[in-house]
């Protein structure tokens, strides 16, 4: 019996450790040092894909748009961290701050074991420290043992980059780009649609406030102040249909943060109107509007005098 | 509960402590857990549905009491029709209600008097048809003296619901397992060595080779009229696997968990896409559900003692109503149909029993006419599973008609080389491994550790790094 257990758990070891070594060493070998971005960037656009499809970072001046879609800020705080440890000339982020983005939506993707958590938990692997890992095992601990191969898969693909050398700013998932399309598709179904799909549970229940989306966003607001980095916010275009459904918790919630740090500038441009072909749905815009709005915040900008 | 799910993976080591380590040392206590750790397990999935089995268990033990007491032949007689009679009677209505409904719909509507019965939102209660058997397998053989009925309750009912087994076979008749059930268990190393390589076998095959072949099987059943003929043709051919795959891993989890706890159960797949013909095809398919229609059914009727019309007649019967227990649907009785024809020139020229060694037993790879007589019992299989996979009768015909036309040999519109990357190493192991119980079936005592050790640290991560969408095991809905 003992000879079982002993060889059953040797077994186990074995292959939590072959598991375990290329995710370790991705996260302690400092591979993140590669994320080494262009050097005239000094801007960077971060958030989910309200601002990756509102702001093309070839019409904002030594700019770099490397939002994800359905980023949680308890990842772009981690990403921010790692990002400008090795990056010093960024002097400004922009950061997307839209009503949806305090919505309890947003635990689905860290606090529950689902398909969101599965994408996302290796997505930003590399920016993993220590206290990012044991919160995530703290609030999910099954999703993160369950996900342990699709962690080593993507540290093992990483890993033999670095050491060939080939290792590129874009090769770490974590970075996203402008997404760059015209197509629209603005309805009275697609709006009430997404706006089940942010503001609602799987049974229509409204989802309320994520305090985990409030405390991280308080946290990047810190860490940046630290790092006297300019930060602004925007609360980028959408549908006055859509806008008419927000529900009021939501706004309520975004007026009390942006009132909570008058020092800071939020932009709130949610009025803003575009023709219906202009719209990517009813939350997001599309290329075509994008290139107006980037325009039009980079002129806003410019007048507040954070960036030259 | 799913054996491929985190849920397992922490019941079966705290159901296998408890067992060895805390109340190792009484029989009662052993068996008490087992049934406990039984009905947590079937319960998972939903509570509600335990009293079923608990009906089904108490029935068959009072109706075995009831047999012990009695020499009156009459009585007797009403007894184990009592128990054949319920017993099917909530299988028929969970079941086959609807599709009893449905078909006299049908028929009346083909008549021209078209009603409109009421239909019953019935869920079908998961493993029904195997616990359903099992029990009935104990009051047939009590009745026909052919074991002596059980006093001890606890045992019984551990028997009826011994999770390893509970949901999907192998349907274990009570003369070889209840009596494992009396005598005090012994750890042995190597059984439960061998069990845990046998787990191991039956997690690569379902979450590596089932559930992959299950996401192109749906996609290219679901949308089958827009498919060349040779994408279907792959279409079937990862079905034959998928089902394989599926029900015979389920299996090897069974039996390698059951040997954890110092059990053996029967086999229930000996690599049957190694057969030469349809009759040895259907003695290494399922065969717990093959012998039970044999010792319950077709000898009953009268086997093959009657000439041929009768052993054609009750071939026919046999193949009938296997394809009937898979499912209440019409393209599992013409599976069954199209099996029974396949068997029929066997039966009738006297060849069913020609192919009953294994193939090349000596030899690395199987001679030309042995290797040829394969592909032609895989290659018939695979058209018969076409209904079995079907949703209709019209859409297997349909697809077939699809299959077999000019585009057959033309380049598939699905061609995903990693899966046939695992079916080679599922064929290589099994086919290597032909002459054992499974395919990780390696000896202790081989000194070639490392190698074997090798083995089942790749089997493991092919199975973390490859696995498919997650599915429920096919024979479930069974």
């Amino acid at each position: 019996m003992k000879r079982f257990v002993f060889k059953v758990i040797l077994f186990l070891i074995l292959m939590l450790a072959f598991l375990t070594a290329p995710v370790m060493l991705a996260i302690f070998n400092n591979t993140i040092e590669q994320v080494k971005l262009p050097s005239h960037v000094q801007t960077l656009f971060v958030g989910d894909s309200h601002p990756q499809c509102a702001l093309n970072d070839k019409l904002f001046p030594n700019s770099l748009n490397i939002c994800r879609s359905a980023e949680s800020y308890v990842y772009t705080y981690y990403k921010l961290k790692a990002i400008l440890r090795v990056n010093p000339q960024i002097k400004t982020i922009i950061i997307g701050l839209s009503y949806h983005s305090v919505g309890g939506k947003y635990d689905y993707t860290v606090k529950k074991n689902n398909l969101q958590f599965k994408t996302m938990c290796y997505r930003y692997l590399p920016v993993y420290d220590s206290d990012l890992l044991f919160y995530l095992l703290r609030v999910n601990p099954v999703g993160v043992v369950q996900n342990l191969p699709a962690f080593t898969k993507k540290s093992t693909a990483l890993l033999s980059k670095d050491i060939l050398n080939r290792l590129k700013y874009r090769d770490f998932p974590f970075i996203g780009s402008f997404y760059d399309d015209t197509h629209s598709n603005l309805s009275d179904s697609v709006i009430t649609w997404t706006i089940s799909r942010q503001y609602h549970d799987e049974q229509g229940q409204y989802i309320g406030i994520s305090e985990m989306q409030k405390q991280y966003l308080f946290k990047i607001i810190r860490y940046l102040e630290e790092k006297q980095i300019a930060l602004v916010f925007v609360n980028t275009p959408v549908n006055e249909k859509y806008l008419s459904k927000v529900p009021e918790n939501n706004i309520t919630v975004y007026n009390d943060i942006v009132n909570r740090y008058p020092n800071i500038l939020f932009l709130n441009h949610t009025h803003l109107t575009y023709p219906d072909n202009y719209w990517r749905d009813g939350e997001h815009l599309n290329s075509l509007s994008a290139a107006l709005y980037t325009q039009y915040l980079y002129e806003q900008l410019k007048a507040e005098g954070v960036v030259e | 509960m799913l054996y491929n799910s985190i849920e397992f993976a922490i019941f079966l080591p705290i159901v296998f402590i408890l067992y060895w380590f805390v109340i190792n040392k009484s029989l009662k206590l052993q068996n008490l857990l087992l049934l406990i750790a039984s009905y947590v397990f079937y319960g998972w999935w939903d509570w509600r549905f335990l009293s079923l089995v608990i009906i089904s268990s108490l029935l068959d033990y009072f109706v075995g009491y009831g047999l012990s007491l009695t020499e009156n032949e009459r009585k007797r007689k009403l007894l184990i029709l009592t128990s054949i009679m319920v017993n099917l009677g909530l299988l028929g209505f969970f079941k086959y209600f609807n599709f009893f409904v449905d078909s006299f719909v049908d028929a009346f509507t083909f008549l021209g008097q078209p009603i409109n019965p009421a239909r019953l939102n019935i869920v079908l209660p998961v493993g029904i048809s195997f616990y359903t058997f099992q029990t009935l397998s104990y009051s047939i053989d009590v009745y026909k003296r052919q074991m002596q009925p059980t006093r001890d309750f606890i045992a019984f009912l551990t028997y009826v619901t011994f999770f390893p087994q509970l949901v999907a076979g192998p349907i274990e008749r009570a003369i070889n397992l209840l009596p494992q059930f009396y005598v005090k268990r012994t750890f042995h190393y190597e059984q439960a060595a061998d069990g845990m390589r046998q787990i191991l076998w039956g997690l690569f095959k379902k979450i590596v080779i089932a559930d992959n072949c299950a996401t192109i099987v749906n996609q290219v059943f679901a949308n089958y009229s827009h498919y060349n003929g040779s994408a279907l043709f792959l279409g079937v051919f990862f079905f034959a696997f998928q089902i394989y795959a599926d029900f015979s891993g389920y299996s090897d989890i069974a039996i390698g968990a059951a040997r954890l706890f110092g059990f053996k159960l029967m086999r229930n797949f000996a690599f049957p896409y190694f057969s030469r013909d349809i009759a040895e095809f259907w003695r290494r398919w399922h065969i717990s559900l093959t012998t039970w229609f044999r010792d319950y059914l077709y000898i009953p009727l009268g086997g093959s003692k009657g000439g041929n019309w009768m052993k054609i007649r009750n071939t026919f019967i046999i193949f009938l109503v296997s394809g009937f227990w898979h499912g209440a649907n019409w393209t599992f009785l013409v599976w069954g149909f199209i099996n029974a024809l396949y068997f029929l020139p066997l039966l009738i020229f006297k060849q069913n029993r020609k192919n009953i060694t294994i193939s090349a037993e000596n030899a690395l790879l199987p001679p030309l006419k042995d290797f040829v007589q394969m592909c032609g019992t895989f290659f018939i299989t695979l058209v018969a599973w076409v209904f079995f996979r079907a949703n209709t009768l019209t859409d297997a015909l349909l697809y077939l008609q699809r299959m077999f036309s000019s585009t057959l040999f033309s380049r598939p519109e699905v061609l995903p080389k990693m899966v046939f990357v695992f079916i080679f190493i599922l064929i290589s192991f099994e086919w290597l491994q032909r002459k054992k119980q499974h395919a990780l079936a390696f000896s202790a005592s081989n000194r070639q550790w490392l190698l074997r050790w090798a083995i089942y640290g790749i089997i493991t991560f092919i199975i973390l790094f490859f696995p498919g969408n997650q599915q429920e095991f096919i024979y479930f809905q069974f």
